[in-house]
C-alpha cells in the first residue's frame, strides 16, 4: 500500500524564493563591509615557467595597497584545495613555479579593485621559460616536460613519473577470452571537451579577521565544513579558529567543490592586513580555477548475435590540468561508472589521471558521468545498428538492473540496486516521443536516446577509503509549535531547503510553512562533508529525518502526558498527534509545544539531532529521447523535441525535480554541442572565458521537453526518495550524438558536435 | 577625479561621487547598496545585470553610471511595493520558477518590459525576448511558464 503523505511531494514555493524574487537574497558576492580590502591575483603569461625574480616594491608604494604576498610569504604547507581522499596535494598557496597560462604568482589587497589592479601590474616578474605540453597522450610520453616532482597523495610523498597523477584498474573476469567469445566487436575513441561549470555568481570569498585570533568567512562554497578544514590546514590555524558561514549559491555545478586557490589567498591577505579582504573575480579568473576534465576514451566491445555482451574493455585518458584538484578522483568514477551500465562477464578498464600545463581541471556536475555516458551509449547504438536490432532492446537486455552490483564514484563504493524503473523510463519514454517514427523520418530528421544515471551520494556498506560520506542535523521545535533546522547543507539553487523542510514537516507532523532552515556556519551546525553527487535528498535528507525522528521522540513522550495515554499508543498522523485508533483524542505539535513552554510544565525544548554516514548509493536513473533537425547542406543542428524521463524513487518536490531534469538538458546539450572550453594548442592560453564566445544555450535554443517520472520506491531512502542532479545531465549529449546518427547516418564522436563536424562524417559517408 | 553624480532609481534621487567611468553597475552596487542588480560576466552577454531605463531593458555593466544621470531607471528592487510582490514576482515564486535566483532579477525585469510592450506574448515570442539572459539552472521552462501566468492573470484582472 503506497504510503499517504501530507508534504511529501506537494508543490510549495521555496523557502528563499520572495528573497530572491525580490533581489533582496545576499549571496557572498553581494557582500560589502566597511573597510573592506579588494584582492587582485597576478597571473603568469607563460604555461611552464620559473619565477626568477619578483620584485613587489613599486606595488607596495601604490596608495591604497595594504599588502602584497608572492611565494615567500605563504606557509610551507602543501595546501588541501580538494575533497576527495584521493587529493593530490601538489603545491603551497603560492608557488615559484608557473604551470599554465593564469597561474598564480602573487596577490595584493587594496582599498579598491582599481588600485589592487595596478598594482598588480607594477610587480616586476622575470620568469625562466620551460617547455610545456598540452595533451595528456603527449604528457605521458618519456622526454615529456616534467609539471611536478613529487607531491603527496594520501599520506605519502610519491615521485611524479610520467606526469601521471594515478592510474585507475578494474577487471571482472576475463576480457580476453570475452572477446574471443564475441560474434561481433565494436571499437571506437571518444573525446570529450572540457566544458565550464559557469553558474551564473562567479566565485566570491569574503575573509574578515578577528581581533581575537579567529578569521570569519564568507564563500561561494559547496561545503562550509571542507573548507574550514581546507584552509585550516593549508593556513596552518586550528580549526575551531575558523568559522565559515552558509550563504546561498548562485549556482555551482561542482565549481563550490573544492577550495580552490583563491580562497586561502584572500584569507591570507585578510590575516596580514587586519581588515576585511573580498576576492570578487570576473570570469577569465573563474575559468582559471573550474572546469570539466578533459577525457580521450577508446573503448572495445564484444557482443553475440543475440545482443549478449561478452567483453567490454576501456581505456581512458584524463586530462587533470597543472593541478590535481579532485586528485585522480574524477577518473575512478569515470571508470567506476563505465562497469555499471551493462551485465558483461567480463570487463576492464585502465584509467590514466595526467598533468598538462593547462588550467586545472576540477568537479562538475556528473564528475566522471557524462565522459563514461557518452562513449558508452554512443558505443551501444553503434553495436545495436550492426547487429541489426533495435537500440531499445539492446539495452533492455542487458543494462544493469535490481539485485546486481553498482559501482558508484569509483571502484570501492558500490551497492546492490534496490530500486529500477530503468525499463519503465525507457519504454515509456519511446512512447511518448514516437520511437516508431524513427524508420520513416526523412534524411535530416531523426530521434535518439540514451539512459544514465548517477549515485545518490557516494555511501557504502563499510566505510569508503576514496571518499566521505557523513552529515549531522538538529531539529528544534519552537516555542510556538514550529520547527527550526539546523544542517550545513549548501543550496546552489536546487532546493534543499525546500526538500528538507518538507522532510521535517512530514515526520513531525507539521505544515510546510512551519519550518524554517536558517543560514547556518561551521560553528553552529554539526559535519556536513559536502552537498554534491546528488547525495542532498538522499543523504542528508536521510540524517535529517533522521533527527526529526529524535525529536518526534520527545514530542509523543510529551502529548502522552497531555492526552493521558501510553507513548506506545500514540502516532503522528493528519499532522496531529493522537491516539491509535481514536484519531479524536489528539494534540497539535503547536499545542504540545505551548504545553511544554508554560509556566506549569516547563518541560524544556523538543528537539532531536543525529548525525551518521550513508550505508549505500543508490542510483537515480535518466533516460532521454531527443529529436532534431539537421540541414544536410549547413551541418545546422536544431534540437526539436525532448523527452526526460527519471527514476527518483518517491518525488518529494515535482517543482525542483522538473528543474533538475529542465536544467539537466541545458546542460547537456550544450555539453554535447555548443560548449568548448578552449585552451590554445600552441600557447597553453585559455581563449573564451566569456560567454561572448562560450556558448552557453538560451531560451530560443531549447526544445519542448516533456517529463515524467518512473513510480518507484527506494526502500533506503527518506520516504523512499534517492537523488537527481547528476542523471539529469549524464545521459543527454549520447542521446543527442545517437539522433543526429539517425537523422544523418554520420557518427560524431569528439564533442560538442557541430556543423563543421557534421559536414566532415557526411562527406566520409559519401 | 571623483565627480557628484546624482541618480534616478525606482522612484528616489540619490546623491553620491564617482570615477566617471564607472559602470552603473558598479554604482548600483557599490555606492547605492542595491546589490539585486547582479554581476554575471561584464562582459553584456548574460543579462544579470539588466536594468530598465525609461521602461527599456538596459545591460547596466556596459553603461557609464554618468550617461543615465537624468533617467528613470528601475532595478529589481523597484517591483515590489512594501509589503506586496509585483504579479510577475508573485508568479515566479508560485511556478517554481526560481532556482538559484541569480538571473531572476533579470528575467522579471525582462518580463515587465515584455508584456508592457506586448501584453498577450506568445511562447516563442518570450523565448525570444530572453534570449539575452541566461539561466543556467532550470532550462528555462518555468520561466516561461510563469511568465504566460503572468500574462494571464493581468488580463483577467481587466
Amino acid at each position: 500500500m503506497k504510503e499517504k503523505f501530507y508534504v511529501i511531494g506537494k508543490r510549495y514555493p521555496r523557502k528563499e524564493a520572495v528573497m530572491k524574487a525580490t533581489g533582496a537574497l545576499k549571496y557572498t558576492s553581494d557582500i560589502y563591509l566597511p573597510r573592506m580590502l579588494y584582492a587582485r591575483i597576478l597571473r603568469s603569461p607563460y604555461p611552464h615557467a620559473r619565477v626568477k625574480k619578483i620584485n613587489t616594491s613599486e606595488a607596495e608604494r601604490l596608495p591604497g595597497v595594504k599588502a602584497v604576498i608572492t611565494y615567500k610569504d605563504v606557509p610551507k604547507i602543501p595546501c588541501v584545495k580538494g575533497y576527495f581522499k584521493t587529493e593530490a596535494l601538489d603545491s603551497y598557496i603560492l608557488e615559484e613555479k608557473a604551470r599554465h597560462v593564469g597561474d598564480r604568482i602573487a596577490a595584493v589587497a587594496a582599498t579598491s579593485l582599481d588600485a589592487a589592479q595596478k598594482a598588480i601590474e607594477l610587480i616586476d616578474v622575470q620568469y625562466e621559460e620551460l617547455p610545456a605540453v598540452f595533451d595528456p597522450i603527449e604528457a605521458m610520453e618519456p622526454g615529456a616536460p616534467r609539471i611536478h616532482e613529487t607531491i603527496l597523495l594520501g599520506n605519502e610523498r610519491v615521485e611524479v613519473k610520467n606526469n601521471i597523477i594515478g592510474t585507475v584498474k578494474m577487471a571482472d573476469g576475463d576480457v580476453e577470452k570475452g572477446f574471443r567469445d564475441a560474434d561481433l566487436i565494436v571499437e571506437e575513441e571518444y573525446k570529450t571537451p572540457r566544458q565550464l561549470n559557469f553558474p551564473l555568481e562567479p566565485r566570491d570569498t569574503v575573509c574578515v579577521p578577528e581581533p581575537d585570533g579567529r578569521l570569519n568567512v564568507w564563500a561561494t562554497t559547496q561545503s562550509i565544513h571542507n573548507l574550514r578544514h581546507s584552509l585550516s590546514l593549508s593556513l596552518g590555524m586550528p580549526l575551531y579558529k575558523i568559522n565559515v558561514h552558509q550563504t546561498m549559491l548562485g549556482g555551482s555545478f561542482g565549481q563550490g567543490i573544492s577550495m580552490n586557490i583563491d580562497t586561502p589567498i584572500c584569507a591570507l591577505l585578510a590575516l596580514k592586513t587586519g581588515l576585511p579582504v573580498k576576492w570578487e573575480p570576473g570570469r577569465e579568473d573563474v575559468a582559471y580555477e573550474n572546469h570539466r576534465h578533459l577525457f580521450i576514451i577508446r573503448l572495445k566491445m564484444g557482443v553475440k548475435r543475440d545482443g549478449t555482451l561478452t567483453a567490454q574493455e576501456m581505456i581512458a585518458f584524463d586530462d587533470n590540468g597543472a593541478y590535481a584538484i579532485s586528485g585522480y578522483g574524477i577518473c575512478a568514477i569515470m571508470c567506476g561508472f563505465s562497469f555499471s551500465f551493462y551485465r558483461c562477464p567480463n570487463k576492464k578498464v585502465d584509467g590514466f589521471s595526467v598533468y598538462t600545463n593547462t588550467p586545472p581541471a576540477s568537479a562538475m556536475r556528473g564528475a566522471g558521468g557524462p565522459q563514461a555516458h557518452f562513449a558508452i551509449e554512443s558505443h551501444m547504438d553503434t553495436v545495436a545498428e550492426e547487429l541489426g536490432m533495435d537500440p531499445l532492446e539492446l539495452r533492455l537486455k542487458n543494462y544493469t538492473r535490481e539485485g546486481d552490483l553498482f559501482y558508484g564514484q569509483g571502484p570501492t563504493i558500490s551497492s546492490v540496486i534496490r530500486s529500477c524503473g530503468v525499463e519503465y523510463l525507457i519504454r515509456k519514454g519511446a512512447e511518448l516521443i514516437g520511437w516508431e517514427r524513427r524508420k520513416r523520418l526523412p534524411r535530416g530528421r531523426g530521434i535518439g536516446m540514451a539512459w544514465g544515471f548517477h549515485t545518490s551520494g557516494c555511501g557504502s556498506p563499510t566505510p569508503s577509503k576514496f571518499m566521505q560520506d557523513y552529515s549531522g542535523a538538529i531539529v528544534k521545535v519552537n516555542e510556538d509549535g514550529t520547527a527550526n533546522l539546523i544542517v550545513a547543507l549548501a543550496d546552489p539553487g536546487t532546493g534543499n531547503q525546500q526538500v528538507l523542510a518538507q522532510i521535517v514537516a512530514e515526520e513531525l507532523g507539521i505544515k510546510y510553512e512551519d519550518v524554517t532552515v536558517p543560514d547556518s556556519n561551521t560553528d553552529v551546525a554539526p559535519y556536513n562533508c559536502m552537498q554534491h553527487g546528488s547525495r542532498s535528498t538522499y543523504v542528508v535528507g536521510g540524517v535529517v529525518k533522521a533527527a526529526a525522528a529524535e525529536a518526534k521522540k520527545t514530542l509523543l513522550k510529551w502529548a502522552a502526558r497531555m492526552l493521558e495515554a501510553s507513548v506506545d499508543d500514540l502516532e503522528v498522523k493528519d499532522q496531529k498527534v493522537c491516539v491509535k485508533g481514536s484519531p479524536q483524542k489528539a494534540v497539535t505539535v503547536a499545542e504540545v509545544a505551548t504545553y511544554a513552554d508554560s509556566k506549569t510544565q516547563q518541560l524544556g525544548t523538543i528537539m532531536g539531532c543525529y548525525s551518521g554516514r550513508a550505508l549505500a548509493c543508490p542510483p537515480h536513473f535518466a533516460a532521454y529521447f531527443i529529436e532534431v533537425g539537421v540541414d544536410m547542406e549547413t551541418g545546422e543542428i536544431r534540437v526539436a523535441n525532448a523527452v526526460g524521463g527519471a527514476d527518483v524513487g518517491v518525488v518529494i518536490s515535482p517543482d525542483g525535480a522538473e528543474a533538475q531534469i529542465g536544467g539537466g538538458l541545458h546542460m547537456g546539450l550544450g555539453y554535447a554541442l555548443t560548449e568548448k572550453f578552449l585552451i590554445d594548442k600552441a600557447t597553453g592560453k585559455v581563449l573564451n572565458p566569456f560567454p561572448v564566445d562560450y556558448k552557453i544555450l538560451t531560451a530560443a535554443d531549447m526544445p519542448d521537453l516533456e517529463i515524467f517520472f518512473a513510480d518507484t520506491v527506494e526502500p533506503t531512502g527518506p520516504f523512499g526518495a534517492k537523488g537527481l542532479g547528476e542523471a539529469a545531465i549524464n545521459p543527454v549529449a549520447a542521446a543527442v550524438a545517437n539522433a543526429i546518427y539517425n537523422a544523418t547516418g554520420g557518427r560524431i564522436k569528439e564533442l560538442p558536435i557541430t556543423p563543421e563536424k557534421i559536414l566532415a562524417a557526411l562527406k566520409k559517408e559519401r | 577625479m571623483e565627480k557628484p553624480i546624482i541618480l534616478k532609481v525606482n522612484g528616489e534621487e540619490y546623491e553620491t561621487r564617482i570615477k566617471p567611468n564607472k559602470t552603473l553597475l558598479e554604482v548600483l552596487r557599490e555606492d547605492l547598496h542595491l546589490t539585486g542588480t547582479k554581476f554575471g560576466c561584464g562582459t553584456g552577454e548574460c543579462g544579470a545585470c539588466t536594468v530598465l531605463i525609461d521602461g527599456k531593458p538596459v545591460l547596466s555593466c556596459l553603461t557609464l553610471a554618468a550617461a543615465v544621470e537624468s533617467r528613470d531607471i528601475t532595478t529589481i528592487e523597484g517591483l515590489a511595493v512594501v509589503g506586496q510582490l509585483h504579479p510577475i514576482q508573485d508568479k515566479f515564486v508560485k511556478h517554481g520558477a526560481i532556482a538559484c535566483g541569480y538571473c531572476t532579477p533579470g528575467m522579471e525585469l525582462m518580463a515587465k518590459a515584455l508584456l508592457h510592450e506586448n501584453p498577450n506574448p506568445s511562447e516563442d515570442e518570450i523565448k525570444d525576448y530572453l534570449k539575452g539572459n541566461i539561466c543556467r539552472c532550470t532550462g528555462y521552462y518555468k520561466i516561461i511558464e510563469a511568465i504566460k501566468a503572468t500574462a494571464k492573470a493581468i488580463k483577467e484582472e481587466r
